[in-house]
């Protein structure tokens, strides 16, 4: 005869859920981004993304040279 | 504390001779060191056997510029400098065979245009409308007299500038011609490639393919329009001058003493030490050498902040200025200007920077372009009497990947001289006399320039402004800066601006110093 539910619940129970994941709304609009770039790039024939992470290395340098 | 000198300049080129003018004026005790036996470092000359071709710079643009520096020396420059126009501006020599020479006056080059390329003719209009727009809108701001000098490199100075009416009203053409890539905004002026390439190949004198230019470039071409001048005596006349007057106010100028290290103390510069062990103390140190070479070198990474030393190790040089040059035994009919440009069709032009400047490799000397300077068609003075200079530049890159330069320096020079008498100078190889082949790491060597870059750091946006080698250096108490590593970048009127501006930051803040 099947045990009944109520029993079961019962020896089992209810734990609060652990956090569904590590990403917080803050961190949305940033993967957003990424996924967006990433599918972008995808688009981008080789010398656009070349042009595309030549320009990102550019940007990453110039915060340095200000203060040349 | 007592000090040697109030002011040491490391270099003696139009920068450093530009600060050594100004603050011997203002009383300032001012010693010029130079590496070497001629003053003027890229805008100078060399004499080999009476044959006199110039170093780097070859012609002057924007002369108006010159009468600045000479207001704020409260001088005439008639009496230190004579300037000839140039006029054909040049004999061009395209890949079909066409061969121009092209005026300085616009309805006669539109003339031209409209054999080569009739429909092109009225498109001419158009483009000498918006240049002649943005050129008169920046000059009309050289009518402002000069502040004296502590103001000129003060915010409130640049924003009065800036606030010039005319300058405001061209602003609309000034930023459609200024967003746009040189090569975008020439296809939208012009149909014919020849055309194009004829008013587009001047981004060399920036150091940068057209892709890679902002179309304010195109304002350099159109300064031939309103003219380019060479001055009586060669370019040379220029540091010459220079240097009459910066002695004049009491200034020293010293030869052949080469600078090993600038002394620093806490960050702060305090002199300067001499290859020969001679230390010379100073209150304010000025570099008109490479930035690279002055922070790198001079001041030693141990003396900067990580940060610093990591930007400077990163910024990209400037492409350099390799030069042939040929002393010929006589005068050639087939040189037909002071200046003459020998283009390849516009595909091959554009490739040489993909194709072959990025990968290091040299291509076929008959699909070069070169810039042939000769000296001595306006001056004669600067040949031995019946015979020519000749200066050829080409582009070509530092590294070779399969080469040594010196290997193949002379058998290279040939080649381009063989081509050149294909091309534009019948009978040249055999009317040559003297030959010297001056390749990028040649060019390294005698001038102390990394890479021989003879425009400094790389003339683009992302190196330009608040991204370039600051006048007055941040990291290093009591160090200027000055040359076409700084702002407002390479080219000698610019170098001047330069030099002007560093002078006025070191009377601002000579307080601190004296």
């Amino acid at each position: 005869m099947p045990e009944d539910t109520e029993a079961i619940k019962s020896r089992y129970p209810r734990k609060r859920a652990p956090k569904a994941s590590f990403i917080t709304l803050k961190s949305i609009p940033f993967l957003l981004a990424m996924a967006i770039g990433f599918a972008v790039s995808l688009r981008l024939s080789e010398e656009q993304r070349n042009r595309f992470l030549r320009a990102l290395r550019e940007a990453r340098e110039m915060m340095f040279r200000v203060f040349v | 504390m007592k000090r040697d000198y109030d002011v040491v300049i490391v270099g003696s080129g139009v920068g450093g001779l530009t600060c050594a003018c100004l603050l011997a004026r203002e009383g300032m005790k001012v010693l010029v060191l130079e590496q070497c036996s001629r003053i003027g470092g890229c805008c100078s000359n060399y004499d080999v056997n009476g044959f006199k071709p110039d170093v780097g710079a070859v012609f002057v643009i924007g002369h108006n510029l010159y009468y600045k520096l000479f207001e704020l020396l409260d001088l005439r420059l008639e009496d230190y400098l004579q300037f000839n126009l140039i006029d054909p501006v040049y004999d061009a020599i395209l890949e079909d065979g066409t061969r121009v020479l092209l005026p300085r006056e616009p309805e006669e080059l539109k003339e031209i245009i409209k054999e080569i390329a009739p429909s092109d003719a009225r498109n001419f209009d158009r483009y000498l409308a918006d240049m002649k727009t943005i050129y008169d809108s920046v000059f009309s701001t050289l009518q402002m007299p000069m502040p004296p000098l502590a103001q000129v490199a003060k915010p409130q100075t640049l924003i009065k500038l800036l606030a010039q009416p005319q300058l405001i009203r061209a602003l609309p053409t000034t930023l459609k011609v200024g967003s746009r890539r040189l090569d975008r905004l020439l296809e939208n002026y012009f149909e014919d490639e020849r055309i194009r390439l004829l008013f587009g190949w001047e981004n060399l004198y920036a150091a940068l393919p057209s892709k890679r230019c902002s179309g304010m470039l195109a304002m350099v071409s159109y300064a031939g329009r309103v003219g380019y001048y060479y001055p009586k005596g060669g370019m040379i006349a220029i540091p010459k001058a220079l240097r009459k007057i910066a002695e004049r106010f009491g200034a020293e100028i010293r030869l052949n003493s080469l600078v090993k290290k600038i002394i620093i103390e806490n960050r702060c510069a305090r002199g300067v030490l001499l290859e020969n062990g001679e230390k010379i103390s100073a209150r304010v140190v000025i570099s008109n050498a490479h930035s690279k070479t002055t922070y790198l070198d001079l001041v030693g990474e141990q003396n900067l902040p990580y940060h610093v030393s990591r930007a400077v190790k990163k910024q990209p040089c400037s492409i350099p200025a390799p030069t042939i040059y040929l002393g010929l035994k006589k005068k050639m009919d087939s040189v037909r200007g002071h200046m003459t440009v020998i283009l390849p069709e516009r595909q091959k032009f554009d490739n040489i920077w993909s194709d072959f400047y990025d990968k290091g490799l040299l291509y076929r000397a008959d699909d070069g372009a070169f810039l042939v300077s000769c000296a001595s068609f306006d001056d004669p003075d600067l040949a031995p009497e019946g015979k020519q200079v000749l200066s050829v530049i080409y582009i070509a890159p530092y590294r070779l990947k399969y080469h040594q330069w010196d290997d193949i320096a002379l058998e290279w020079a040939w080649q381009c001289a063989e081509a050149l008498e294909r091309k534009a100078f019948p009978g040249l190889s055999s009317n040559i006399e003297w030959i010297d082949s001056v390749t990028p790491v040649e060019l390294e060597r005698r001038l102390l320039i990394p890479e021989g870059a003879f425009f400094g750091i790389e003339m683009s946006g992302p190196n330009m402004g608040p991204f370039r080698p600051s006048w007055r250096s941040k990291s290093i108490d009591g160090l200027y800066l000055t040359g076409q590593c700084t702002n407002p970048g390479g080219g000698v009127p610019l170098v001047m601006i330069s030099g002007m501006a560093a002078s006025s930051l070191i009377v601002q803040d000579w307080k601190k110093y004296a």
